[in-house]
């Protein structure tokens, strides 16, 4: 073999590799890309959910069921049309949709839902009432989440917000969390504020979010038990998990009282 | 160009497609590995039968208490129209049904149909055992019922074959 012939198969020989490496990078990357996507989970919840509605028109007497969805990182829209389930990953993308069969002596109208959700069928009616939030959130898993550990607590008192995160640091020292200056900088972004126009504590969560939604109902258990006066309410705020708290008149600012219950919420909350 | 060096550049090109069909088949078998689907047509049948056999649509109700009576088959519900009424996909082709009700008294069988057209056209498929995309999957159950009709009861087997569109 002449020496041109060798530096041309070696030329092939890198040409090949490259080619090998370019396609083995790809096959990773389009795995992960799998892994992560709600492609999967949108079919699951579409067939679930169609062979539920099948199931619940071709019962003859009175029903009632819960629609709870899998405890999965992912926030879905569930619409349910005449015969037609669509699920939505949010934010609204391209829906995975299947079919069952309706009975067209029932009463149906169109609904659409972000969580879990009660389906009850009396004499020749099928209504539809979502799941009160303490429900929902039961089965959102945030165990695995250790990456969220870095939390921003802002006040619109100062003073307060830097005695709640000193508090919150010695109480959770154990816990391997972070507190950060920036909610840029955290994974979960808890804001307290004092309103004296309203009389009930109110937690606001981010309703796109199923993980706020879980913080947040924990939360409520806590204040509820140290005595608070407390509802729970939806709001879009940040893109990751947060809740506002909005203290009312009929609560005080006692770091004694709300500091243990947030970081009880923060322990359970990975349970 | 030497006629050695073309012999070489073509031994190299057949490598290239060697390697290009490895990769590809590799490709394939990922992507055929990677689950985004899920197979529940055995779901989607048992409910199916369980609402032909305990639903609305065929059975006996009690006009006063509105009570069903499952295993009791209603003759005047017992229509084609009326199994469409109560059994509406709002896509016709993915699923389709025959029953039989056979009169064990008088020996005559009444026949209906769910998504008449779509069924009459894919039993060929079936009958003819085509696999695939395009063809259908298809189940057979048959119960015994009384059959309810001008106020007398009479027995009678009631026999459903079940059509489904493969995935």
């Amino acid at each position: 073999m002449d020496k041109r012939g060798m530096e041309k198969d070696l030329y092939f020989f890198i040409i090949e590799i490259v080619f090998v490496l370019a396609t083995g990078i790809l096959l990773f990357w389009y795995v992960s890309i799998n892994a992560d996507s709600t492609l999967f989970w949108k079919n699951y919840y579409a067939k679930d959910l169609a062979l539920t509605m099948d199931a619940v028109e071709g019962v003859p007497e009175d029903v009632d069921i819960t629609f709870a969805p899998l405890s999965i990182d992912h926030a879905f829209e569930y619409e349910l049309l005449q015969g037609i389930v669509n699920i939505y990953a949010v934010p609204r993308d391209l829906p995975s949709r299947f079919h069952f069969a309706v009975d067209s002596y029932y009463s149906f109208s169109n609904q659409n839902f972000f969580s879990g959700f009660q389906i009850k069928k009396q004499g020749r009616n099928i209504a539809f009432n979502e799941q009160p939030l303490e429900n929902a959130c039961k089965n959102i898993l945030t165990k695995d989440d250790y990456k969220e550990k870095h939390y921003f607590i802002g006040s619109t008192d100062e003073t307060f917000a830097k005695n709640v995160k000193a508090a919150l640091e010695n109480g959770l020292k154990n816990e391997n969390v972070a507190l950060e200056s920036y909610p840029i900088d955290a994974d979960f972004s808890l804001q307290i504020k004092q309103d004296s126009t309203i009389s009930e504590t109110t937690i606001y969560v981010n309703g796109e979010h199923p993980k706020s939604k879980k913080f947040a109902c924990i939360l409520e258990e806590k204040l509820i038990a140290k005595r608070f006066s407390v509802t729970t309410n939806e709001l879009v705020l940040q893109k990751q998990p947060s809740a506002v708290i909005v203290l009312g008149t009929k609560d005080d600012l006692d770091i004694n009282t709300l500091v243990p219950a947030i970081f009880e919420s923060i322990k359970e909350y990975y349970q | 160009m030497k006629n050695a060096q073309v012999k070489r550049m073509l031994l190299n090109i057949y490598r290239f497609i060697f390697l290009a069909f490895v990769l590809g088949v590799t490709v394939f078998l990922i992507k055929f590995m990677v689950i985004t689907n899920l197979e529940t047509e055995a779901v989607e049948k048992e409910v199916f039968f369980n609402r032909v056999l305990y639903g609305t649509a065929i059975n006996y109700q009690d006009p006063v208490t509105q009570k069903i009576y499952p295993g009791i088959v209603d003759m005047v519900k017992f229509t084609s129209a009326n199994l469409e009424q109560h059994i509406n996909y709002s896509i016709k082709d993915r699923l389709g049904a025959q029953l039989d009700l056979k009169n064990l008294k008088t020996n005559e069988t009444k026949t209906i149909y769910l998504n008449e057209q779509w069924y009459l056209d894919k039993r060929p498929l079936f009958l003819a055992n085509v696999q695939g995309r395009g063809s259908v999957k298809g189940y057979i159950r048959a119960v015994p019922v009384t059959i309810y009709e001008n106020n007398s009861h009479a027995q009678g087997i009631l026999t459903i074959h079940l059509l489904r569109q493969n995935d």
